[in-house]
């Protein structure tokens, strides 16, 4: 019997350690595919945040829980920020920052975790480059990738996000915290969605906030997220209101502050609603940056906006 | 391999390129020119790219035990080759293009245009070409198994010649 002519046997040795380091580098391969998730899922790819000051000039960054009636008694977690020297100075009154995330997201994967905002607090307050402020991190929706609110009202009860933003937080906030309880200590921001409610929010009650700004914002409602109710489309879409409720922002003494990245498709929205603001002569601030739509630009861009909400608040008292 | 099934065979690819994945960041902080947006779950732009020669040596070592799992059957080694490198640059571009979109939150426009202008894309796809052609075990042709099945025949006549002369069945 002739021999198979294809058959080549391997010594068996160097067999087996070729095989044992490729499965030690696939093993490899795939903790590190995991990590570079991982990171992602946890930090949006910006890594860890770290504060660079001294602990005793560090902030904190706590809960607290109440229930909205607007959401039906559902219980939420917002996210605060307290300054350093919030618990040493009891007889002092801060003013507060509100800052709402997009869609999808959550207060703590978005502005602790990516943006990084207690260092980025911590150091620019160790600095004297902001004033000592509250910041304010509400959940926008049950859960990070639940159904989109984008902090509007939606038809069915118990679906009030817009209301439980401007009313029930608000009052929960300032019942908790030695906050300044008027427009002049109120600040409100976010990105994407959350920009288009910042604006929305000071459109409809220029007299609770003092300052807003929109970073990236398309201010046009998603039909979807109000049950494609016209009437509540329209309410919620600051490109349609603005022009008409602008002159009540101006009344108000309001700022606003927008901008956007020249790649970014929300960039002529932007740009619309800034007109809009400054023909009803309301003391607004447009940038148009570099980037898109993108973790990377609010992130360059978030120093410049904690010290323009800093600027236009009161002082602590 | 040969006794392990084709479907299980190709599922073990999925691992494969995620190890691959996980072995290019691994290398993005190595220096020498890079390719840009090669780890699109890494926001900061100088985090997101990979060096080239990072890039090659991984992708070649994968495609090579990609090749060693998945070999060559049907077609000519250098057109199963050109297939796969196309096949992997297709692949790879339309991954990269979904990421940008969805986590950089870009326009598809831009996305795309990341996509076919970063260097990722090309260096997989001949690297999948390459490795086609030089790591493919040699594929089993007509030849071959025309010869195996002649061998058995011709031992079994001699077999029966020889039983035939001495009168046992």
């Amino acid at each position: 019997m002739s021999a198979s002519p294809i058959a080549i046997r391997i010594p068996t040795l160097p067999r087996v350690a070729a095989v044992a380091t490729l499965a030690t580098a696939l093993a490899i391969g795939l903790a590190a595919f995991y990590r570079y998730v991982d990171q992602y899922v946890r930090y949006r790819g910006f890594g860890p945040p770290v504060s660079l000051v001294a602990p005793q000039a560090r902030g904190h960054i706590v809960s607290f829980t109440f229930a909205s009636g607007a959401l039906g008694g559902r219980t939420v977690n917002p996210l605060v920020y307290l300054p350093a020297g919030y618990a040493s100075h009891p007889g002092t009154r801060y003013p507060v920052l509100y800052l709402l995330h997009g869609t999808p997201g959550d207060p703590r994967t978005a502005f602790v975790n990516s943006l990084h905002l207690g260092p980025r607090m911590d150091a620019l307050s160790a600095g004297h480059l902001i004033r000592p402020m509250l910041v304010v991190m509400p959940p926008g929706s049950p859960s990070t990738y639940d159904r989109a609110t984008e902090w509007a009202n939606g038809p069915l009860a118990g679906a009030g996000w817009f209301r439980y933003l401007t009313h029930d937080l608000v009052r929960a906030v300032d019942s908790r915290y030695r906050t300044i309880p008027a427009r002049a200590g109120r600040a409100i921001a976010g990105y994407s969605s959350g920009a288009d409610a910042a604006l929305n929010a000071i459109l409809w009650h220029p007299s609770t906030y003092g300052v807003a700004e929109a970073w990236s914002g398309d201010f046009r409602q998603s039909p979807r997220s109000v049950g494609k109710i016209p009437a509540l489309v329209t309410h919620f879409s600051a490109l349609q209101t603005a022009p008409i409720r602008a002159a009540g922002v101006q009344r108000a003494g309001d700022h606003v502050y927008l901008y956007a990245g020249q790649h970014d498709p929300v960039l002529p929205m932007t740009l619309s609603v800034a007109g809009a603001l400054r023909h009803a002569h309301v003391r607004t601030r447009l940038d148009v940056t570099g980037g898109g739509h993108a973790w990377e630009l609010w992130a360059s861009r978030m120093n410049g906006a904690l010290r323009y909400a800093s600027d236009h608040l009161a002082a602590p008292r | 391999m040969r006794h392990v099934p084709a479907v299980a065979r190709r599922l073990l690819l999925v691992p494969i390129f995620a190890a691959a994945y996980g072995w290019q960041d691994r290398l993005h902080g190595l220096p020498g020119p890079r390719s840009e947006l090669a780890l699109p779950l890494r926001e900061p732009s100088h985090q997101a790219a990979v060096p080239l020669i990072g890039l090659v040596v991984v992708w070649l070592a994968a495609f090579a035990i990609a090749a060693l799992v998945v070999p060559v059957r049907v077609l000519p080694r250098p057109l199963a080759a050109l297939v796969r490198g196309l096949v992997t640059f297709a692949s790879i571009a339309v991954l990269q293009a979904v990421s940008l979109q969805l986590v950089r939150q870009a326009t598809m426009g831009f996305a795309w245009h990341a996509a076919l202008t970063t260097a990722l894309p090309f260096i997989a796809g001949i690297c999948a070409a390459v490795a086609t052609l030089v790591a493919s075990p040699p594929r089993r042709g007509p030849a071959l198994a025309a010869e195996e099945v002649a061998a058995p025949s011709t031992e079994r006549t001699s077999r029966l010649t020889a039983n035939a002369s001495t009168g046992m069945p």
